[in-house]
Order: C-alpha cells, then structure tokens, then sequence
C-alpha cells in the first residue's frame, strides 16, 4: 500500500511542475493570416495585419441565417507605424479586444522597396525566434505597398483565406513559376555561405496590361510566362498574383526573374516536380507544342573546384507527354519524335544558362549549386576561405538534358486539316 | 557494464522468473490424487489419515459424478425444459466445521495442510496471493479459537454474534424421539409464527411415527403427493421389514425418489430444507431422509440481453444455478468437467458452482479459487456481482479482474482454455477467471465469424475503445492549449459554432459528458417501454435544443456523440464502465495540462492496468509480459491455426488441437493426420 502512494505520488508529481497557464478559450484569439511589412512614415516599419473574422459563410454552416447564399470570408485589416514587429503586436492587443495570434498565420508579405533597401534583417530574421510564428510561414516579396497587398488578398470565394494560400502555394511544385519559400528559408538565405536567398514575388494586378480594345497580335510570341507579377495580361479573378521570385544578394534584393525563368530555376534544382512548358514547333516556327514535363530523377550536379573558375556540370533526366501539337504535323511517330526532343532539350538548355547568367548578375547563387560544392571541403574555414558566392559570378555552366517523351497524348496520330482552300 | 544494463531491461520469460507455478514433489503427488485416473488405486492402500479425509471427498466425487450422469440423462428425456429443478443434494462443508474437527479428533490435517501450502505457494513467489496471507493464517486462529471454547475476546471481527446460533446447531443430532425432532424444528424455524414451513405428521405404513419437513413454494408438490407420502403411508409400506429403524429399508424399498440422502446432523438439514429439499423424520431413528424435491418458480432461458450477438448462439444464463450449469454441460459434454458445489454466504446460503476441466485447467488456479470461496466470511451475496468483488485481487482498481458473462458458450470456450468458472445462484452471470485484457475485448462473435470478419470487428472494437478513452481529454487538450495544432478551417467552424457560448470550454465539455451519461443511466432506470425510445429521443432532444439555446456548440455534440458509440462499442459492461470513468479523469488531465497531461494520464492508466493481476495473471499478458498466443489478441489468426491453449494459464494440455486439425488438408509429408492429446 506505502509503495503503491509512492508510485502514485511520484506519477502526479509531473504535474506540479507545471500548470494551465497556457490554457485559453479557442476564442479569445484573434487569429492573423497574413501580415505585411514595409517602410512606414511615422516610424521605421508599417506593419499590416489581416485578421480573419470567421465568418459564418466561411467554415461553419450558418443554420440561423437561413443559407443567404455564398459570401467572402469577412476580413479585418488593421494598419499601423511602429518600430517593431513585436511592439505593433502589443499596441493592437491593447486595442482590440481579443489577442493576435500567430499560430495560423500563412503569409508574410514584404515590400519590394524594403527588400531592395536590404532591411529584412532587421525586420524580419529576428522573429524566427517568436514562438507563435511558424517557420513554415510563406514569405511574398511584393511590388508596391504592402498594405495594398493585404487588402487585395482575398480568398477563392467560399473558402477561407489560409486554404486558398496553401493551395495556391502548392502550385510550385507542379507549374513552377515562382518558388515555394517560407520563414525558415529566408533566415536561411541571409545567413548562409553556400546558397542565396529567393522568395516568391507577387503584386497586386491592376489590370494595366490587359488591352480590351486594340490591333490583333502579329509579332511571335514570347516564352510563355516569361514575364513578372503584376505585368500579366489577364482580367478578372483574383488581384493578387504570385508570378517570378525576387533575387536576394545576402538581405538585399538584387534583381527579380521571370515565371519562365523560375521555372528553369526550379527545374535545375530538382524541385519541380512536373510542369508544362511550351515549345515552338520546330517545323512551323509560329506555333507552339505544349509538353508536360516530369523529372524522373534528381539532377546530376558536378562541379570542378580545382581550377580558377568554378566550373559546374548539370545533367537533368526528364520524360514528357506531348499535351497538342498544333501544327497539326505527326510529331507521334518514331522519327519526327526525336526532333520535339531535342527541340525541348535545347529549349531548357537555353533557357536555363540565361537564368543562370542573370544570376551570376546578381551575384546570387540561387540554384544552390553551393551545398554541392560545399562537400568538397573537410572543414568550414577551407570552405569559408574558397569564398564561393564570390567565385560563384565567375563560375561556367554546363547543361544536359535528357529528355524522351513517354505518351503522345490521346491521338495517335495527326491527320491533316481538310479545307478545300488547300485543295484548290 | 552495457551487458548489465541490458540484463536489466530484457524481460525475462515467465518461466524463468518463477512465474509458473512450482511443482513440488508433495504437490505434484496431491495433484495427481485428485485425478480421477488415479484414485482409485490409491484408496485401498493409504491408510493416514489425510488420505482417508481425502477418500471422503473423493466418494463424494464420485456420487457427484454418477449424479451429473443421471442428470444428462434426465436432460435428454426432457429437452423442454420444464419448470421443475432437477437438482441434487449438496452436502456443505463450513469452515467452521471442519476446523473444529481439527479440534476435536486431531483428525482433518487435509485443511491446515491446505492453508500451510496456500503459504507456501506464497513463498515460492506467486505474487498474487501474498496479500491474502495475514489476513487468511489470522482468521484461521480465529476460528480455531472460538470452535475450541476459549475466550472470544481476541475475535476481531466481531461476529461472534452470528457464530453462536451456529454452534448451538453444531451440537444437535438428528434425535431418534419424533416429537424431539419435531420440537426442534420447530424452535429452529421459528413455528408456529412462521408459517413458510410445513411439518406435516403422518403415520408410515400406520405403524410408525414419521413427518416430512419442506417449505411451501420451494418444492414440488407433485413429489411429496405422488411420489412420498402415498408410498409411506401405504398400508404394506413396511411388508418384509424387521428391526428397529426403517430408515434403511425405506429408502432401499420404499421412496421412488431419484435423489436421497441420509443425514444426522441439523446443521446439514437446515440448509436443504431452506433449500427447498424435503426431509423426512422418522421415529426410532436417529437419522433423517433428505430427498430431492426443488420446484420453485424460475424464468425461461432467454436471449442475453447484455450480449447479444448476431451469428452465434442465443442463450443466455438464467437466476437458476442447475438451469445455468446446465446450459454449460451441454456444450461441453465431457466427463472432465467437474462442477463443485460451495455455499459462499452464511445467512441467506446461497450456493455457486466452481466448474473446470479436470484435465486441463491448471489445478494450482482450481486451488487458489476454492482458498478465496471458502474462506468467504459473509452474511449476504445476492449473486454473482458480489462473489466477483470479494474475490477479486485488488478492489482499488479501476478494470474489472474476473470477467463476468451471460452467455453459456463463452463460459464453454473459457473451460475449455483451462480457465475455472464460478456460477452462482441468483444472477444470470457467470464468472471466469483468471482473465486478461484480450478477454474482455474478444465476443463470442469473433470466433464465430470466419477469422478476417473477426478481425476486422475487433479492430473496429478497439479503435471504438480508444476513442471513448481518448478522444475527449484529446479535444480538451487541442482546444484549450494546441490551437495551432487544428487545421485552419476546422478552427474556424470552432471558432464560429462556439461564439454564441457563455461557458469557458471545459464547463460546456463537462456538461454535455454529464448529460450523455444522465441520459444512459436514466435510459437504463426508467420502467418499462420508455427505456428505449429515451435514449434516442432524450439525445436529439438535448443535443438539439442545447444547440439552439446555444449552451453548446454542435461541433462538440460530435464529440460526445462519437466518445458514446465508441463506449458503446466495448463488449464488457464492466470495461465499458472503467473506460468511461477513465474518460473523465484524461478530459481533468487534459484540461489542466495539455497533451503533456493526457499523456501523463495515459501512462498513469497503462501503468496501473499493466501492473494489475487477476489471479496471479497480469491484465496486459500476451503482450506485456509477452507470452506464447496462437494469434488472438486483436489480430485472429484462421481457427485452425490457433492450435495453442493460452500460455498463462499453464494448462496441463496446452495443445488445443492436433499437429492437422483438419485432416483433409494433406499435411506435410511424414507429418501424422491429428494428434490425440487435443480435445
């Protein structure tokens, strides 16, 4: 009977140790789901912070309102000046009623002009330590104000807000035109010796590009998605829009690349895992034979260290499904399928030694060709003492491609148009 | 160093730490004199006196064993069941008596000997009897001291007021004077203000004086009116006998009763009569008929109401100790099966069976549960329930230790694993003991179905378990400490359906639990057809109205909901009532600690239930310690493979079945088609 009191005496002790202090009702949080941060006026940041208000339409069914049809999750956006992230947390706690909470907080958004003024360090790696704040938190870097940003973000109607950020942000993987990057990669990027730092790039579309009226188009068409957020022609949907990614040169932003070019980006890493790319048809240099590609295997990355320039050897190993042909010729056969090949190889080769001399611009080794490199050397003063981001900007490219396309598609072969203008 | 380490946390195999039981050479010889194969032999040639006490028992064995071949007989003629008993005489051995035996004539060494041993099995490290020790050597002086004449002063139990009745009976013998006898019944039972028992006086064969005792609405009247009194009062009754007692003679010639015993002593008479035997008193003898005569009302066999099944049998036990043990030997015809009848309580006499396989159970187990019955110091059991909490291991703890059923074949199935059963007067329960976890988790069902059906059942069983234990505490935890943990959307509904609530989360959990468990208890309570419909209805009801007057949100309503089926879902209404207790306390650890608590209960909960015994057998065996099993925890291997009785029970055949328990499956070559050691 002694022991067994000790044993139960000794299994409670757990607990007084501790106590209900963190306990809270579920809600008594306000709970932010992105929050924005730039150069403020009255003090040195502006911060934004989106609140979801939980509206009935959003999550639960709101059986006393009588089903009014579908509304947008009803949001709060509060702005303020203050010197700190974590002081513009307390100020707004003291003037709502309920606590901020970070917990579900999916998107961070930082103005282009601060980027470029290289003030993430200040602003935003200091946080990573605040226990709230996830480090799997998606990071924008946006053209703009920040707060315009935030007050554009609005989620896919019917649905709540942190869904339609999760899903869009999943889309890198499988179209690639701008990269997945979070919390933990930023503070990464900025303190890290053997890559650069990369985030997403994304704007607020005002619909200045798209042109209702005007001449039809004659010229030849561009790469498709060879172009930033913000510029694309488009109308309708949502206003903000994730396209491209912001290159960074330790906290500073440098430069930004393209969709197209994000994608080769990601496709050289090995991060993304398949996507669509167009071609023009080899035979018909007008049209376009849109592809989707799979990367089968991680690329092969060699690189050579011993002589002045770094010089680094990439093989990819891709398949591919012919998505159309519209050229409408028999691409589908064992013959002709070889040229679509190498018309693709030669398509990703180039696009991906352009990025990488834009790259080498900003001297931004983005392609993480470092954390290769870095295994060549036994300890961190060597490594330190090589100074790869300095040779990077010098450093050569070579690119292979293996590309083989697996399915034609539906058909199995093309027949020719029938018009009788072609007859005659 | 590491090797010392290791040694230390590598668990030993039972058999190595002395968890079977130690068979000694005394033993092992004890055993084998209870073997019916044996005894025989045996009883010409010992001459001490323990062995003659032995004799006594094993006569009785043996006429107990030509009774059950009478009663299956019996049975067979009668398949309908008709509503008179079919019992048998049952000769009650107290304790009491037998330790003033021991007095008396020095003779009886059998039940010290008995007691030295259940000591010594102590010693020899059968943990789960040590506790019983003090307590069982000290009422062992006791009695002896009281039986011996000497001071009652050291009587600690203080029931020396029940003892002296007793003793006074002790003392009288049948008496060979009619009108002696008579007025003893009468002072014995209380006439002729007590009007339940009839002393009727006639003349036998209009010679001698005789009456028959019985008491009105226990026996069947048909018995004293055809088959008795119309016998003994007949004119020629006596034709052909001379001498003085015609005790002999008229149970030899006379009485077509199927049972009769002769008995001298009140203190064995008394009980019968109250048992709804009839006497018959003869004068000019100093013994007395005790014949056969049960008739009382009793229910029809039913379907059990607390198991139900839906492929399987459809019987289930009755209040009727002879209608139950019936039901038993049915299933198992054999001649193994020993059923030994024990009166447990000393006022209100109610009598359980003890029934095992003579062959196979494990006789140590036979033993310990013959020690704890017999030494039952108690007015009053109603039933089974209350035999199962007196002779339990530990009354502290939460899970039930001896499993408690209504179904006739899960006892068969238990019997036949080598476990014992105790059947008891009064409740249509039976008890099995010792058990396991795995035993109040499995039905019948499972065995029944075809293996994969079986399985998939028990493991919808479990995970309804763990839902009813866990989910609650879970929840009060994620919502009141790991917000971050619920995916966005589900918050957010949270969020929405909790907004119109004024109670703090805990308050409105503790609430809605509360209400479910008032609606299963009155559901249960109320009388009669309502019953059922206030289940149903009383659930919509509150969860409804509870929702719109927004003292609840609808998202927690799921949750109780769910924590109630899963509940239901456990098929031992005991284990069902630990885990929604259990339940409670992980939602009081959950809410104050987070699921660091409910971790911390959960360990405490695996602890205690990992550390509790049920009659020498740990609840968690076959998997913690781990033990041979043929594949029957929550996985169910294919019937015939599960070739193995359970290894706990250290049965005396732990093969189950032969090497090819289907002879048509061509077995391997050389390998033989059956084994006949398996039953």
């Amino acid at each position: 009977m002694r022991k067994g009191t000790l044993i139960l005496i000794s299994l409670l002790l757990p607990f007084f140790i501790t106590g209900c202090f963190d306990s809270h009702e579920i809600g008594d949080f306000a709970y932010v789901t992105a929050m924005g941060v730039e150069h403020g006026i009255s003090d040195t940041f502006r911060i934004t912070f989106q609140i979801s208000k939980f509206s009935k339409s959003s999550g639960g069914n709101g059986e006393n309102e009588g089903g009014g049809g579908e509304k947008n999750e009803e949001m709060e956006i509060i702005t303020m000046d203050s010197s700190s992230l974590l002081s513009a947390v307390s100020i707004v706690n003291a003037n709502i009623s309920k606590e901020l909470n970070f917990m579900h907080l999916k998107a961070i958004v930082i103005s282009e002009e601060l980027a470029e003024n290289g003030k993430l360090g200040e602003c935003l790696a200091p946080i990573v330590r605040y226990r709230h704040i996830r480090r799997t938190t998606n990071i924008i870097v946006c053209k703009g104000k920040a707060e315009e940003f935030i007050t554009a973000l609005m989620p896919y109607p019917g649905e709540l807000i942190t869904r339609t950020l999760e899903e869009l942000f999943e889309k890198s993987n499988t179209i690639g035109y701008f990269p997945h990057t979070t919390l933990n990669d930023l503070y990464d990027g900025i303190k890290s010796s053997y890559n650069a730092l990369i985030l997403t790039y994304g704007a607020v579309n005002k619909e200045e590009k798209f042109e209702s009226d005007g001449e039809f188009f004659k010229g030849e068409s561009d790469v498709p998605g060879n172009f930033n957020a913000g510029d694309i022609p488009r109308k309708g949907g949502s206003k903000v829009e994730l396209f491209g990614s912001a290159v960074f040169d330790g906290e500073k932003m440098k430069g930004k690349l393209t969709g197209f070019e994000t994608q080769m980006l990601l496709l050289a890493r090995g991060e993304l895992i398949r996507g669509p790319f167009s071609i023009t048809d080899p035979e018909k240099p007008e049209l376009m034979v849109p592809i989707d590609i799979k990367e089968i295997e991680n690329p092969e990355i060699m690189i050579d260290l011993n002589e002045d320039k770094p010089k680094i050897h990439v093989k990819l190993k891709l398949e591919g499904d012919i998505a159309s042909i519209q050229s409408g010729i028999n691409y589908e056969t064992p013959e002709k399928m070889t040229i679509i090949e190498d018309a693709l190889e030669q398509h990703l080769i180039k696009g991906i030694e352009i990025t990488f001399e834009k790259c080498k611009e900003f001297k931004a080794d983005v392609f993480n060709f470092g954390t290769t490199a870095v295994m060549q050397f036994w300890t961190i003063p060597e490594w330190e003492e090589y100074n790869w981001l300095g040779k990077f900007p010098e450093s050569e490219l070579k690119v292979e491609v293996d590309f083989t396309i697996r399915r034609t598609g539906k058909l199995l072969k093309n027949k020719p148009l029938f018009s009788l203008e072609d007859k005659k | 160093m590491l090797k010392g380490l290791k040694n230390l946390f590598v668990y030993k195999k039972p058999s190595e730490n002395g968890f079977r039981f130690p068979e000694d050479p005394q033993e092992s010889d004890r055993w084998s004199s209870y073997r019916g194969k044996t005894r025989n032999l045996q009883d010409n040639n010992e001459s001490d006196n323990s062995r003659n006490h032995r004799n006594d028992n094993q006569d009785q064995y043996n006429e107990k064993g030509q009774n059950n071949k009478k009663d299956k007989k019996h049975e067979a003629k009668h398949d309908k069941r008709d509503k008179t008993e079919q019992a048998r005489i049952i000769k009650p051995i107290p304790v009491k008596k037998l330790v003033k035996t021991v007095n008396d004539e020095g003779k009886k060494k059998d039940s010290t000997e008995k007691s030295q041993e259940s000591n010594n099995e102590e010693d020899t490290g059968h943990k789960g009897l040590t506790k019983n020790k003090d307590n069982d050597t000290e009422s062992n002086e006791n009695q002896k001291k009281e039986n011996s004449g000497g001071s009652n002063k050291k009587d600690k139990k203080g029931n020396s007021q029940n003892d002296s009745p007793e003793q006074k009976e002790n003392d009288i013998k049948v008496s060979s004077s009619i009108d002696e006898n008579i007025n003893i019944l009468k002072d014995i039972f209380h006439l002729p203000v007590n009007q339940d028992v009839i002393i009727r006086e006639f003349k036998i064969a209009r010679e001698i004086e005789a009456c028959v005792v019985f008491i009105d609405g226990m026996v069947d009247k048909s018995i004293i009116i055809q088959f008795t009194l119309p016998q003994l009062m007949d004119p020629c009754a006596l034709d052909g006998f001379e001498g003085e007692c015609p005790i002999d003679f008229l149970e030899k010639n006379v009485l077509s009763i199927h049972q009769v015993v002769r008995m001298d002593n009140y203190q064995e008479i008394v009980p019968q009569v109250l048992s709804g035997l009839t006497v018959v008193f003869i004068d000019g003898c100093d013994e007395c008929l005790v014949m056969e005569s049960r008739g009382f009302e009793k229910r029809d066999i039913s379907v059990p109401s607390t198991e139900t099944v839906v492929n399987g049998a459809q019987e289930g036990f009755t209040e009727n100790l002879r209608t139950n043990i019936t039901l038993i030997r049915r299933i198992v015809k054999n001649e193994a099966l020993v059923t030994e009848f024990k009166i447990i309580s000393k006022t209100n006499n109610i009598i359980a069976a003890l029934l095992y396989m003579e062959d196979i159970t494990n006789k140590k187990i036979v033993d310990e549960i013959k020690r704890r019955v017999d030494s039952l110091n108690i007015d009053y059991i109603s039933g089974s329930g209350m035999l199962e909490q007196l002779i339990e291991d530990k009354s502290l703890m939460l899970f039930p230790q001896v499993i408690s059923t209504e179904r006739p074949d899960r006892v068969a199935s238990f019997l036949m694993d080598g476990k014992v059963a105790l059947v008891c007067e009064g409740t249509p329960f039976a008890l099995a003991m010792p058990i396991t976890f795995f035993d109040l988790f499995h039905t019948s069902e499972d065995s029944n179905l075809r293996w994969q059906y079986g399985t998939f059942l028990r493991i919808v069983r479990l995970i309804g378990t763990l839902l009813a234990l866990l989910l609650p505490g879970l929840w009060t935890a994620l919502i009141l400490f790991h917000q971050e943990m619920i995916p966005t959307s589900l918050l957010a509904s949270i969020v929405i359906s909790r907004t119109p609530v004024p109670f703090p989360f805990i308050v409105e959990f503790l609430l809605m639990e509360f209400s479910f468990e008032l609606i299963r208890e009155g559901g249960i309570r109320v009388p009669g057809i309502t019953g059922n419909t206030l289940g149903i209805i009383g659930a919509l009801i509150l969860g409804q109205s509870a929702v719109s007057a927004g003292l609840v949100s609808p998202s927690l309503i799921i949750i109780v909901a769910v924590t109630g089926l899963g509940s239901f879902t456990i098929p031992n209404y005991s284990l069902a009532l630990s885990v929604r207790i259990a339940r409670f306390l992980l939602i009081g650890f959950g809410a104050f600690a987070g699921l660091y608590g409910v971790s911390v209960g959960f360990v405490i909960l695996c602890a205690l239930s990992l550390g509790m015994k049920s009659f020498g057998v740990p609840f968690f065996t076959s998997i913690a310690p781990e033990t041979k099993s043929s594949r029957d925890k929550i996985i169910r291997g294919p019937l015939h493979n599960q070739n193995q009785r359970p290894d706990y029970l250290n049965t005396q055949n732990e093969k189950r079945m032969g090497d090819n328990p289907r002879g048509w499956v061509t077995s391997k070559p050389g390998g033989d088609r059956g084994n006949d050691q398996g039953r």
